[in-house]
């Protein structure tokens, strides 16, 4: 079972990659996304909850992706998890300060299946044939 | 290549990926209609320059948008669905054009998207506007202040 926590305060965008993870490990037994419009509320749910891999958008309210990065990576009980940073903003210089921070990936909107496959087939270690297409 | 180039590929790209429908940009100049009912969506680009990008559409295809994007009819269609995809929609533009605008060494930040009821103004001389035609009906991109085009200029694309 693989859990993933998306991070968007667009709907859109998290349906978007909603969509994408599932077709993606469309043969893995099972797999939960949960939701958060912003970093405060995901932040709440991933100490609930501490999930298998978490994909943040940057622009957000309230509390934005990079700050929610730097928490996550500051926790003991969270910093473990993967986190893929996926982004309107994404230049390398960009990518480079995301990377310092400890983001996993930088990915650049809008995400489609094969754009996040090969870094959820890195992070979970599958095997192209593990995936559904 | 030059900025209206880039702004036409990363909206031709944007909105074809995201609501499956194509989209051309437009030969002709549609005038303002006063009586179609549109929307207009802002994003502010903060850094590494001052301006504005701004969509304007007629809130039919802001709708058909949404359905081909959600795959719903147009009793699921709600106003807050609506919204949500018209700011992601500038909020994708808007970055893929600021990618190809910044240095790779340079960051570059955008605002939030505002909507609301595009109300007609006369635009300003550093503005560049790009009608568009999706299944025929219009709609508009556009780009304000003197920053795109210094920045395009610096960047020296070919």
């Amino acid at each position: 079972m693989k859990e993933i926590m998306i991070v968007d305060d667009s709907a859109t965008s998290r349906m978007f990659i909603k969509r994408c993870v599932e077709v993606i490990l469309t043969d893995q037994d099972e797999v939960t996304c949960y939701e958060a419009g912003d970093g405060k509320e995901a932040l709440g749910k991933l100490k609930e909850n501490p999930t298998d891999l978490v994909l943040i958008d940057l622009n957000m309210p309230v509390m934005d992706g990079a700050t929610l990065l730097r928490w996550l990576k500051g926790s003991p009980k969270l910093t473990h998890i993967p986190v893929i940073v996926i982004t309107s903003v994404d230049n390398p210089a960009k990518r480079d300060e995301l990377k310092e921070l400890g983001a996993y990936e930088v990915l650049s909107k809008p995400i489609a299946p094969a754009k996040l496959m090969p870094v959820v087939n890195q992070v979970f270690n599958l095997q192209p044939d593990d995936f559904g297409f | 290549m030059n900025l209206l180039d880039l702004l036409v590929d990363a909206t031709l790209e944007t909105i074809e990926s995201m609501t499956f429908m194509e989209v051309i940009k437009s030969e002709k100049t549609t005038p303002y209609d006063e009586h179609m009912v549109r929307l207009r969506v802002e994003i502010l680009i903060n850094k590494p320059f001052p301006g504005e990008m701004r969509l304007v559409l007629p809130q039919e295809l802001a709708v058909q948008f949404t359905k081909n994007m959600y795959n719903l009819s147009d009793e699921e269609i709600t106003e807050e669905l609506v919204q949500d995809v018209l700011g992601e929609i500038v909020n994708v533009i808007s970055g893929r054009l600021m990618a190809d605008l910044v240095p790779e060494d340079q960051i570059f930040e955008l605002g939030l998207p505002l909507i609301g009821p595009d109300v007609f103004v006369q635009a300003e001389a550093s503005s560049l506007s790009v009608e568009f035609d999706a299944e025929e009906t219009p709609f508009w991109v556009i780009l304000f202040g003197d920053g795109f085009q210094e920045s395009f200029d610096k960047m020296g694309h070919v």
